[in-house]
């Protein structure tokens, strides 16, 4: 942890940044903005942690780990169940360069670890509320937490439930909640949703010690927007929209491209993937202005 | 920086996906829980069926009219087989009826093309067990059908307590064991007593009460109570006789039984010997000859040659009262014909004694028709009945009734008092109350009757601390 930047440990505490991309709508590119900006961190030197709490498994999916590979591997469920530790349950992350499942059939990307998701997730909720303790699985991953991660990235299903609240109550001010939307009306309009939420969260957890409980709002991702070939009339108006009303916290938009859409077909996190797509190239500026540069190795 | 990351293996730069075919969305069509349109003819009943199968055009009738209102259950016949093997020769169509036999008939008698039918392969295991519950549930099952589905699950190999634990709630209430075990046990009944279970004309508690009984003991009870006799007076006849046969083989002094010889002649005698041992305070010491035998029988409690009793053994102790409280009553029997035989209602010196005995009778609650019935049996015994025509008891106290014999009529309701406190004395099983102990007296006093049990003098506060009053 020596030479690890303080930035990285807001408040002396022992664990990373927390990013959470949540939001209840499904198909707004929380995974395709989880993976490509850790990987990108990765890449340019950040070590960090790409927790997927979806049950769909896309992110496991897209860092080199599908249903077949995770066959008897320990998943986020087993984090919920303290059945494992972090270290047990996080896998390196990788891409598919070849066929079949031996080790010559991936490449690894280095700083980034995956903890994969299973099908069971989607009974998290049921979980934590069958025994109250599972609501501090998170907490006790953080306070058990001695690595040198910069950030947990978290992705999280398309629902708020018991399972996101247990991560987005550990979450403090320095922490982020980032909205990752597709400029679509759709997606602008349930923005909202999510503000209630935090709301809820830190109205819940108001003076207490042990949480820190303050989700915040701070940054918002804006994917799909429009380009000198890519005119929807929805898709302006929703990027209006979004610069009306959440003007301060979006981040540099990110463009559309045909190409964003493959990423689950080639099993490959985007900047791996098409590193000179639009997608890429504007989540690259966003972790540029994110304070993520390039690292001397 | 990707620079330096080995190439991706791409696939969607196909311009075709290169995905396999799945095999099949639903390989196996049918699945456990799907209801199927049959054809009734593609069904054979359930070999372990054994419900008599009554009331199909009825039902058919019905199902015409509101439908088919509960869908009925089959198993492949394949999957049948492999856990049946036994039964393949009744498996004559695809598919084994689970339950619903009966619609199934109804349902072919309508000409339907179709019944909807669950399949239920996966219940294979159970499939006797669910013929069970299902037909008790429906609590159309007679007892003997009942009894056979136990007696193969018990062939099956379960105990009788799981059997009951498996079956559980019947339409009825909670199974226990040994509801369970009795059932089991009417097959073992004479076939005569089974088939009057079967056509109704025993009840099960009735045909429960022949089980102690040997097979021909079994008929002979069984034609005392078709022949309107209380089951529990003609179990208890039959138990009487059976003592009287073995403590006095050679003595013809069948009086409980109403079968003896009339023209009997030492039932006469014998009280009359007692009435002088009573009278000489040496009872015990005098009983001599005939009497021996059965003073001595009833002493070491005789009911050892009997088969041991289907009770818990704590039992055992009052059984031996049991038996001398069959022999007491044996012998009041006798002493009631007696006096029934003796008694002259004509004569105002027996008035005291006629009202006295009606008087008990109405006061206390009484079984009229048995009472009937026994009064019937010593009037006609003692050849004091009077009117010739009379086919059975109540026929002939109706006659009684009518006739202007007053005489008669005194007689008869005489008769029918004593046997009625005579009836409940028997069946006394408590400590005697004062309207027993009555009783006993009336017949010390007017038909020379003497207690000669132990138990019967105890009763009647005769007998302190091993001596005779």
């Amino acid at each position: 942890m020596t030479g690890l930047n303080r930035r990285f440990r807001p408040k002396g505490r022992n664990w990373p940044l927390i990013w959470s991309y949540v939001i209840e709508c499904g198909g707004s590119t929380k995974t395709t903005s989880v993976t490509s900006m850790a990987v990108i961190a990765a890449l340019r030197g950040y070590r960090s942690v790409v927790f997927d709490l979806d049950s769909n498994m896309s992110s496991s999916l897209v860092l080199g780990y599908d249903k077949t590979a995770l066959k008897g591997k320990k998943t986020s469920l087993d984090l919920i169940y303290g059945t494992a530790t972090l270290d047990e349950v996080a896998l390196p992350a990788r891409y598919r360069i070849g066929e079949g499942y031996d080790d010559d059939a991936f490449a690894f990307i280095p700083n980034l670890r995956v903890v994969p998701s299973s099908p069971a997730m989607a009974g998290a909720d049921t979980a934590i509320a069958e025994d109250p303790d599972r609501n501090d699985w998170f907490a006790e991953i953080l306070h058990a937490y001695e690595g040198d991660d910069t950030v947990f990235h978290m992705d999280f299903p398309a629902s708020y439930g018991r399972m996101p609240y247990s991560v987005l109550r550990m979450m403090d001010e320095d922490d982020f909640v980032i909205p990752s939307i597709k400029a679509d009306p759709k997606d602008v309009r349930l923005v909202q949703g999510l503000i209630e939420e935090l709301e809820r969260v830190r109205d819940k957890n108001r003076n207490r010690r042990s949480v820190p409980g303050r989700p915040t709002l701070n940054h918002m991702l804006l994917t799909g927007t429009p380009t000198r070939t890519y005119k929807e009339a929805a898709a302006r108006r929703a990027a209006q929209q979004a610069e009306a009303l959440y003007g301060s916290i979006l981040l540099p938009y990110i463009r559309y491209s045909a190409d964003a859409k493959k990423l689950y077909e080639d099993e490959c996190p985007l900047p791996v993937l098409l590193p000179n797509s639009n997608p890429s190239v504007d989540y690259r500026k966003v972790m540029t202005h994110l304070g993520f540069t390039e690292l001397a190795a | 920086m990707a620079g330096a990351l080995p190439r991706p293996k791409r696939k969607s730069t196909h311009s075709n996906p290169q995905v396999t075919p799945e095999a099949s969305f639903y390989a196996d069509k049918d699945r456990s829980g799907d209801t199927l349109d049959l054809d009734p003819a593609s069904l054979c009943p359930n070999p372990f069926n054994r419900r008599e199968m009554r009331g199909v055009p009825e039902l058919a009738a019905t199902i015409s009219e509101v439908g088919l209102l509960q869908n009925i259950a089959h198993i492949r016949a394949e999957v049948w087989l492999k856990t049946y093997p036994e039964t393949a020769d009744q498996i004559t169509a695809p598919n084994v009826i689970l339950f619903g036999e009966h619609r199934w008939r109804a349902i072919q008698h309508l000409g339907w093309e179709t019944i909807p039918s669950v399949l239920r392969d996966d219940r294979v295991k159970d499939a006797r067990l669910i013929t069970l519950i299902e037909n008790l549930r429906r609590a159309q099952l007679s007892p003997l059908e009942e009894a056979e589905h136990y007696q193969a699950l018990r062939e099956a190999g379960l105990s009788y307590q799981q059997i009951a634990e498996k079956v559980g709630e019947t339409a009825d209430g909670a199974l226990s064991k040994g509801t369970v075990w009795k059932r089991v046990r009417l097959l073992e009944l004479h076939p005569e007593v089974q088939q009057a279970l079967r056509d109704g004309m025993l009840k099960v508690s009735s045909a429960e009460k022949a089980q102690e009984l040997d097979s021909e003991d079994q008929r002979d009870y069984l034609s005392l109570v078709l022949g309107g006799t209380r089951p529990a007076e003609a179990h208890a006849q039959i138990l009487a006789r059976q003592r009287h046969a073995e403590d006095a083989p050679d003595d013809d002094t069948t009086v409980s039984t109403g079968n003896a010889p009339s023209g009997d002649s030492a039932a006469g005698p014998l009280p009359l010997a007692h009435e002088k041992a009573v009278s000489t305070g040496n009872a015990t010491d005098q009983s001599d000859g005939a009497a021996a035998p059965e003073g001595k029988a009833v002493s070491d409690g005789n009911a050892a040659g009997r088969p041991p009793a289907q009770r818990k053994p704590k039992q055992d102790k009052p059984r031996n009262g049991d038996s001398d409280r069959r022999t007491a009553a044996a012998a009041r029997d006798a002493a009631c014909r007696r006096l029934v035989e003796t008694v002259d209602p004509s004569d105002p010196a027996n008035h005291e004694l006629i009202l006295g005995v009606l008087t008990a009778t109405v006061l206390a609650p009484q079984q009229q028709s048995a009472a009937q019935q026994r009064a019937f049996t010593w009037l006609r015994e003692t050849n004091r009945h009077g009117l010739e025509e009379a086919a059975d008891a109540s026929a002939y106290f109706n006659a009684v009734q009518t006739s202007r014999d007053s005489a008669l009529q005194r007689l008869a309701a005489f008769a029918c008092g004593l046997a009625a406190a005579e009836l409940r004395t028997a069946a006394r099983r408590q400590s005697w109350s004062s309207r027993e102990i009555h009783h006993v007296r009336v017949l010390q006093e007017h038909a020379e009757y003497e207690p000669q049990t132990e138990w019967e003098q105890k009763e009647l506060g005769m007998v302190t601390a091993g001596g005779t009053r």
